[in-house]
């Protein structure tokens, strides 16, 4: 019953997709805003039981082929965070194909949501991850339900080409789509291909992981807009469940599902926080490129006495980034480190080391995504204006603010209360209930204790605040501007120019960046073979 | 009767460490000119500074928003929080099941984001370029510390403050390499991350400054605390044990932070300041020193 009204949602979202530009924006919004709200109450059913572990099989699809929708735990869960994190201004056939690539419960159905996540023409990173998932469950068992590759999981060579099918076709996903490249992963790897992998499986995934978090906390330090940081910066986010789902894929191998349900822990707790960040931050970008006219860094500039319920919104959403206590991002990075440790302490000598490598990424990862929130906030929205457009500033609609803060303080609360965020994937990661207040390690009776720490730095904040004497009593002095000239009249703010900017915060990485190996395409490498032979050709015309 | 010990215990150390944190920075002044052949100011100088900076008027440059009022506060109760968890004269205070070593690092990087952010409100040049520089310095220390914890999370079993300052108190005087490498990696970092920014607190003034004062001290303190529970934890009372053991611990701490005092003195003497670009190689030569305890310490859980 869930999965057919779930199925009819899905058509309808479609079908408001295809609408015709004539139906009123309003109209559009309105039925988006209604189907998430419609989605997330399915999500919760389905998670409660009400549907089942039944398979729905469409009377649509390719002969021989129906297309299945399947209602199991996992996609329920992954369903629920898609619904409550869409983007504001989601395109609904973009909703309607992510709802269906979780939900899918055959090959071909996955391939066609992640095909068309973009809910327009799909771009060439979408079409080649659709064609690895196509080619890895084919490779992996025979068409039609998921019930099939179940029944039998594939081994040995097969089992390899589906691991690398489906990592490739994650790593193509994760910059647009972290949700749904971690659902493929934990759908194909975890659950289609069975428990009797080899512990090995884990190992690319760690590194996976890795990499996709240092490289996301470094596109975050130099990027140049608000916008691209937004997107950079929860990347690592999605990095440590990748790694999550690799410690989990190397615990159950070696026969310990504690750790493996603790690792899982950790990857949905991370992939929670990814979804909220990026949701969060997204927003916050297109609420102060409203106000402010520009997204670039270099324009903005002490946003923060224009529009202070945007800067509280994006302060909330840079601290869970940066992995600060107690947010949940830290939340995340503690469930992951706590399963680095457990899997050091049961692998061989080649593991521990993969596992000290993978923490030495991710501890670089958080440190660069610290350096970036505070880039962003400090140069965004501190200081002085550096241009008279961004001095004129205005806050942003009150709908970006209700969307904005209401994230903000979703993200608060499950940063206090992990548990709360980890109730409700109970179903798929089997990890025991965890105590309201704290997060805990196996056994080990002490653990982070996210709220008793909050209302110690309360209540030391408050007590130093109320030491020092009102703000109403303070003088308000002119910025020293560095032995500058003093500005001319028509710069009432001071000159910009004497203010440090978004590129000198990271000149130290710039430098570093000019030094690494620089990718080389094919288009940079014909133009660099035509320079060498215009110089030869050169030489040799000359007697 | 052990819970009204405990809850003694944690406030004695919150008294003690508050009223340490800015002796050892008077101490740590006046050992440095010392050295360097002048007199040298008074021990109790930093508090009378505090005092004083205490009853100025408060004055902020007219760029700054409510996040200076907000951040060092906040980097206050961040280091307040640290520095409680970490236990200094014995184990088993009351707040010890919370003093989660990774928790600590966090609190130490929130101290040092609102130190930044604070510094950026101003909208100077010379407080972007120290947020900057400070920044960039934790990217790099991250690694090492987090590989530390690796190690000591490991040989503990768990990564509480407390439970490792009693694995190590037991190994006693069995001392292998990968927990002398690892402490070689922490001793690398701690100069560098107590490293003094001028250009962090150009724009403060009165109060703020007082603030951001006393939280410099109080990280000071901290890091000598760490170092002494982590690594040499010798002569601190049990947990549960009776409040006459307490000043046999008391002792042990004095004479350990004095000892980590004349360390700090010696070394901003033979050394002086810390060069940036040094700071920076410094930290990375941590992290291959974090790498390597934890090599030694897979090797030898091998062998044994």
């Amino acid at each position: 019953m869930v999965l057919i009204l779930l199925a009819i949602l899905i058509a309808a979202l479609a079908a408001l997709g295809c609408a015709p530009p004539a139906v009123p924006r309003r109209i559009v919004h309105a039925g988006i805003a209604a189907s998430r709200i419609a989605l997330a109450a399915l999500a919760v059913a389905c998670l409660a039981g009400a549907g089942g572990t039944a398979v729905l099989a469409l009377p649509v699809g390719p002969p021989g082929a129906a297309l299945h929708l399947a209602g199991d735990p996992l996609a329920a869960c992954f369903l629920l965070l898609l619904a409550a994190t869409a983007p504001l201004a989601a395109r609904p056939l973009a909703l309607a194909a992510a709802a269906a690539a979780v939900l899918a419960g055959d090959g071909f159905s996955l391939a066609a949501g992640v095909l068309l996540l973009g809910g327009g023409v799909p771009d060439r990173s979408r079409i080649f991850a659709a064609a690895c998932v196509i080619a890895a469950l084919a490779l992996a068992g025979p068409p039609g339900d998921f019930a099939a590759i179940r029944a039998a999981p594939p081994e040995g060579v097969r089992a390899a080409g589906v691991l690398v099918l489906t990592l490739a076709a994650a790593t193509a996903l994760i910059r647009s789509d972290g949700v749904v490249a971690v659902y493929l992963l934990a759908r194909v790897l975890l659950d289609l291909c069975g428990p009797a992998q080899p512990a090995w499986w884990g190992a690319p995934l760690a590194l996976l992981g890795a990499a996709v978090a240092l490289a996301g906390a470094w596109r975050a330090c130099l990027a140049g807009t608000l916008h691209a940081v937004a997107a950079a910066a929860p990347l690592h986010l999605a990095g440590m469940a990748v790694i999550g789902l690799g410690l989990a894929l190397f615990a159950r191998a070696v026969d310990q599902p504690a750790v493996a349900a603790q690792a899982l822990d950790a990857a949905w707790l991370a992939v929670v926080g990814h979804a909220l960040c990026r949701a969060l931050l997204l927003l916050c970008a297109d609420a102060a490129e409203a106000g402010a006219g520009t997204r670039r860094l270099d324009r903005l500039g002490g946003l923060i006495h224009r529009m202070p319920a945007t800067a509280a919104c994006w302060l909330a959403g840079l601290f869970t980034v940066a992995a600060l206590p107690p947010g949940l991002g830290f939340a995340a990075f503690w469930q992951v480190f706590q399963s680095l440790l457990a899997a050091a302490r049961t692998g061989g000598f080649l593991t521990q080391m993969l596992v000290a490598g993978v923490a030495l990424a991710l501890a670089l990862a958080v440190g660069l995504s610290g350096l970036a929130a505070v880039r962003l906030f400090g140069v965004g929205f501190l200081g002085r204006p550096r241009t008279p457009r961004t001095a004129a500033a205005d806050e942003a609609p009150r709908r970006y603010r209700i969307a904005a803060g209401g994230l903000a303080g979703v993200a608060a609360l499950l940063g206090l209360a992990p548990a709360l965020a980890l109730a409700p994937s109970a179903g798929w990661t089997a990890s025991a209930a965890h105590p309201w207040l704290a997060l805990r390690a196996g056994a080990d009776v002490t653990g982070y204790l996210p709220i008793a720490l909050a209302g110690l730095l309360a209540a030391i904040a408050v007590v130093v605040l109320r030491a020092l004497r009102p703000a109403s009593e303070q003088r308000g002095e002119a910025t020293w501007n560095g032995g500058f000239a003093p500005p001319p009249p028509w710069l009432p703010f001071g000159d910009p120019a004497t203010q440090f900017g978004p590129a000198s915060f990271v000149a130290p990485l710039s430098r570093l960046r000019a030094h690494l190996p620089r990718r080389r395409t094919v288009r940079r490498r014909l133009v660099a073979w035509r320079a060498r032979l215009r110089r030869l050709a050169a030489a040799v015309a000359l007697p | 009767m052990t819970i009204l010990a405990a809850l003694i215990a944690q406030l004695v150390h919150i008294a003690l460490t508050i009223a340490a944190a800015p002796t050892l920075v008077g101490l740590l002044r006046w050992g440095e000119a010392r050295l360097a052949g002048r007199a040298g100011p008074p021990v109790l100088q930093p508090w009378h500074d505090l005092a004083r900076l205490v009853r100025k008027r408060a004055g902020r440059v007219e760029a700054a928003s409510i996040v200076t009022g907000v951040a060092l506060p906040a980097r206050l109760a961040a280091l307040g929080v640290a520095a409680s968890l970490v236990p200094s004269f014995t184990l088993g205070m009351a707040f010890s099941p919370a003093a989660d070593l990774l928790m600590i690092a966090g609190l130490l990087a929130i101290a040092r984001a609102a130190t930044a952010v604070a510094a950026m409100d101003a909208g100077a040049a010379s407080g972007g370029m120290a947020a900057s520089r400070v920044m960039l310095l934790a990217c790099a220390a991250e690694p090492a510390l987090l590989l530390v914890m690796l190690v000591l999370g490991l040989q503990a079993g768990s990564l509480n403050v407390d439970l490792i300052a009693a694995m190590q108190a037991e190994n006693g005087g069995d001392w292998r390499a990968g927990a002398v490498t690892a402490l070689a990696a922490v001793l690398l970092v701690v100069p560098v991350d107590t490293m003094r920014h001028d250009g962090l607190v150009l724009d403060l003034a009165g109060p703020d400054l007082a603030v951001a004062g006393f939280a410099d001290a109080l990280r000071v303190l901290l890091w000598c605390n760490l170092v002494g529970a982590l690594f040499l934890p010798f002569g601190m009372a049990a947990s549960g044990a009776s409040p006459a053991a307490w000043f046999a611990g008391g002792a042990c701490w004095l004479v350990r932070t004095l000892v980590m005092a004349a360390a700090l003195v010696a070394l901003h003497t033979l050394v002086g300041r810390i060069p940036h670009a040094r700071a920076a190689a410094m930290l990375g030569v941590a992290a291959l020193l974090g790498l390597l305890a934890a090599a030694f310490l897979f090797a030898e859980t091998r062998t044994a």
